[in-house]
């Protein structure tokens, strides 16, 4: 097979039948209760060939790559290796039958050498200088230079990728399944990546999977690409017969369902917000002033060749919500813990109705107006060990004391009314918040911060692991914030709930704001390019 | 709201089975662990040749067999609680504070100091003294704070290093005429001048007829103090939110630098000030051995209180009366160093079981947690999914 280098502009041909099956995946099917993640999924992976995978999140590649690795046991359907049925029990049996994985979060231990990483998960002796010798010689056959005695904390993250590469490459796998392998690398990076990946497959013909959620490095790297959504294999072709629109429509598909949902559940009238009726409560809201101005924000820009927030300039008009959406890991949740307050910045500077905000200064940007939904609610939201009570008075503790000593009847009955006024579902105020259950935990959050009068409400992920009536509330309260007067930021991976959502549609990517419209403007195709990590060409 | 009502019946049912077999493990738990502190503490005593149920007998006498021995175990008990209240509003703080030993010891370095170079009537030297052992420990712990929060060294760390310095700057100190020790003489023990007796804690025998120092009051002042700063105050609330979750803690203004500072310098200037009343009540002179383990069990006190303000004066009560009890071994045959020994068993019974009962929790609250993710995702993907 005469493969095309990587960083050749035109699609490597390839994915031809010429390769033997290394790989089959025979409608795997995958189910968490009533819900089929992975919907009869099957998959060809030819030796010799790159095969991209493509989908967004919670479109079941991880769960599919979950069952092939041992980690999730499939409800049918079979796994064949060069043809020969098998069953994977667990990560150490795949990696023994020759299925080997780069996980998007590295699983290095910094504080070690590079060959004393390399041994880890080995039994038997140690014996370095022939981990050295094996890692050299690796690297020299797929052009993967690392210095064994380097000490991981010390590399870079490009570096990083390659020792487990090479980790990977110890049991001599025949496929290798690679996660969202760019997502901490830089441009230059990912194509020195790319280079090695056809080497692999050209020289040794090897199989390897690509998943990833960049239409670019699909188009680029992959011999043939397979598009998921919604736990279905949508599309399936060679890469060279695609083009990058094509692909961002099979990907992103068409946004009915939330509508479709909330018809589901009986609350009609959304379905009309959704459509644009005149009732929608967005035609009411005029251009607001400027609530939240974000200004070249940088976050994490020293230690990284691609900062985390890379002047990220946003604006939140009151009265209205902007959707920020994204696909994870593109430095959403830096933005929320900036807005938390709990993340330093490196520049920039953020200003709420008007003013600067000291960021250093604990409780700056809530005193300021400023109320958060925080991503993950057990880190920054509450405290798990605390009461009920405890964790809705946090931030008036000023109001419910006379000169320090508190007033336990207004603490109580705060808490009450909030629980109430909230249909939080808790035996007492005395309860601790570890024993009510998510969506309870998360209406107590929202309940605190709405109770503050804030003046623009964030909300990072605000629904993420609630059932339906839980987002159903949450998306409400948001509405409501807005219509209120609140300038509300929506930072959220779920597309569908953006577009539901929002005024005005922003979107992030790789730490940048890459493109942002009023709701009306919203084109699905630009959105899936622009998600994919595509600049916006025309404003 | 199907889902809610459903999430009510299933929820609150699971969580009573759970809660309900916690109470059922911990019980188990303490009775298992007491009972083989016990046997074991028997064992010991066979072994050393004694008779266990004479032994039992001779602590019983010497902590609670007559008015003295009454009032030995509340002298012992008084410093143990002091030093554990004060490590309450630290842990509380989320900061353990392992240092108290150091701390006391300078705490009570800088009282006798202050105690007999202060001129004055008795009641007033008094005060200063026990002012000082205060300000002594506080400012001792508030070394580890500023190499915490100014060059991030971990605070168990600094304070467990600092008590080392603490004992070589004291002994340096009892050696120097000029600091703390009475007359230059080479061939003297290091040791301090002898606190004056009229500035030495009054005894509680003419109101109670329990031959003890009245350094228990200030104890029992102090847990309700302290007790009510929890329960009562936004400070106390701070502090919680501080130990619990620091993030949100700074989201909500706390400082953290200057809050945990403050929590640490309490945690140290209790201990000074029990290293102040073990001067005033009962020693009366500073030597080097002069700690004599007090700060570590009242570290091990606030541990068996679980950091509960109000729990703190009975289990420190209880650490006194091992302690007392131990005094008369002696005539049992048995090695005083037994009760050392029993007590230290009685201790890991003690705190072994909440230990243990955490570990569970946590086991208890990862499999919860991956159950949530699961539901979590499973959620996401119904609303994805739902029909069209």
């Amino acid at each position: 097979m005469n493969h095309t280098p990587a960083s050749n502009s035109s699609a490597p041909s390839g994915g031809t039948a010429s390769g033997t099956a290394a790989l089959e995946l025979l409608g795997v099917t995958k189910r968490f209760g009533p819900v089929v993640a992975c919907s009869d999924v099957s998959l060809l992976v030819r030796a010799g060939e790159i095969h991209g995978l493509l989908g967004e999140n919670g479109a079941g590649k991880s769960t599919l790559m979950k069952v092939l690795t041992g980690l999730f046991p499939p409800d049918s359907g079979e796994i064949r290796l060069s043809g020969q049925r098998v069953i994977v029990r667990s990560p150490h049996e795949a990696a023994r039958l020759g299925i080997a994985m780069v996980h998007q979060h590295f699983s290095l231990i910094p504080q070690l050498m590079v060959w004393e990483n390399f041994l880890l998960g080995e039994r038997g002796s140690v014996n370095p200088g022939d981990a050295r010798r094996r890692i050299s010689s690796i690297g020299e056959r797929y052009g993967l230079d690392v210095d064994p005695n380097a000490f991981v904390g010390d590399l870079t993250a490009g570096q990083r990728q390659r020792v487990e590469i090479v980790k990977c490459f110890r049991s001599d796998p025949r496929v290798i399944v690679l996660d969202e392998p760019t997502s901490v690398l830089t441009q230059a990076e990912s194509i020195v990546l790319f280079d090695v990946l056809r080497r692999v497959v050209a020289e040794q013909q090897r199989a390897v999977v690509l998943i990833s959620h960049k239409l670019d490095e699909i188009e680029r790297a992959t011999d043939v690409v397979t598009v998921m959504r919604r736990g279905e294999v949508v599309h399936h072709g060679a890469t060279k017969d695609t083009d990058p629109a094509g692909l961002a429509r099979h990907m992103v598909g068409r946004p009915v369902a939330l509508g479709g949902e909330r018809l589901a559940l009986g609350a009609t009238e959304t379905v009309d917000r959704i459509g644009g009726d005149v009732e929608r409560p967005r035609s009411v809201r005029g251009p607001g002033e400027l609530a939240l101005d974000l200004r070249k924000i940088t976050v994490g820009a020293p230690n990284r060749a691609q900062p985390l927030l890379d002047e990220l300039s946003l604006t939140v008009t009151a009265g209205s919500i902007l959707g920020l959406a994204g696909v994870e890991g593109n430095g959403q949740l830096q933005l929320g813990s900036v807005l938390a307050g709990t993340q330093t910045i490196d520049s920039g500077s953020v200003f709420v109705n008007g003013t600067r905000v000291d960021l250093r200064r604990p409780g700056a940007l809530a005193r300021s107006g400023v109320a958060i939904i925080t991503e993950d609610r057990h880190h920054d939201g509450c405290a798990l060990d605390l009461s009920v009570e405890q964790n809705l008075n946090v931030f008036n503790l000023g109001e419910v004391s006379v000169r320090g000593v508190l007033d336990p009847a207004a603490t109580r009955l705060r808490a009450e009314r909030l629980i109430e006024e909230f249909s939080i579902i808790c035996p007492s105020p005395d309860t601790p918040m570890g024993a009510l259950s998510g969506g309870n935990q998360q209406r107590v959050v929202l309940a605190r911060e709405l109770s503050r009068n804030p003046k623009i409400l964030v909300a990072a992920q605000p629904t993420r692991g609630l059932d339906v009536g839980a987002v159903e509330f949450m998306l409400d309260q948001l509405r409501q914030a807005a219509d209120c007067g609140m300038a509300v930021l929506l930072i959220s991976t779920e597309l569908e709930e953006v577009l539901g959502l929002s005024d005005r549609v922003a979107v992030i990517s790789r730490g940048r704001i890459v493109g942002e419209m009023a709701r009306d403007e919203v084109e699905l195709d630009e959105i899936a390019m622009l998600l994919g990590g595509s600049q916006r060409s025309s404003s | 709201m199907n889902a809610t009502n459903h999430d009510r019946t299933g929820r609150s049912t699971r969580a009573d089975s759970a809660a309900l077999s916690t109470a059922l493990v911990a019980t188990a738990l303490y009775v298992t662990a007491v009972a083989a502190a016990l046997g074991l503490s028997a064992l010991l005593v066979m072994v050393a040749d004694g008779s266990p149920a004479e032994v039992l007998r001779a602590m019983w006498d010497g902590a609670f067999g007559s008015r003295q021995a009454i009032g030995n175990t509340m002298v012992a008990a008084t410093p143990f609680g002091i030093v554990a209240i004060g490590a309450v509003v630290a842990n509380r703080a989320g900061l353990f504070n392992i240092g108290q030993e150091g701390q006391l010891t300078i705490g009570a370095a800088l009282a006798i100091w202050a105690g007999i170079s202060f001129p004055g009537p008795g009641p007033i030297k008094l005060l200063v003294a026990l002012l000082a052992g205060f300000i002594g420990g506080a400012l001792w712990a508030s070394v580890a704070s500023v190499a915490k929060y100014r060059f991030t060294v971990n605070e168990v760390i600094a304070t467990l290093l600092l008590n080392f310095v603490a004992f070589q700057v004291v002994t340096y100190a009892l050696n120097r005429e000029f600091l703390l020790k009475p007359v230059f003489d080479a061939a003297l023990p290091p040791q301090s001048g002898s606190l004056s007796p009229d500035a030495r804690l009054p005894s509680i025998e003419p109101l109670t007829s329990i031959p003890a120092h009245s350094g228990i009051l200030l104890m029992l002042f102090l847990v309700a103090v302290v007790a009510f700063v929890f329960a009562r105050t936004a400070w106390g609330r701070r502090i919680d939110l501080l130990g619990h979750s620091p993030l949100l803690a700074r989201r909500a203004g706390v400082r953290p630098a200057r809050t945990g500072s403050m929590a640490l310098a309490i945690a140290g200037g209790a201990a000074g000030l029990a290293g102040a009343v073990i001067l005033t009540g009962a020693v009366f002179r500073v030597d080097p051995g002069f700690s004599n383990n007090v700060g570590w069990t009242g570290l091990l006190v606030a541990l068996v209180a679980r950091d509960r303000p109000l729990v703190v004066a009975p289990v420190a009560l209880a650490f006194g009366a091992i302690e007392a009890g131990g005094n008369l071994l002696a005539a049992t045959g048995v090695p005083r160093s037994t009760a050392d020994v029993v007590q230290a068993l009685v201790v890991l019974a003690t705190v072994l079981p909440p230990v243990v009962l955490e570990l569970r929790a946590r086991r208890l609250a990862t499999t919860a947690a991956v159950k949530a993710e699961r539901v979590a995702s499973v959620a996401s993907l119904t609303v994805a999914r739902e029909p069209l």
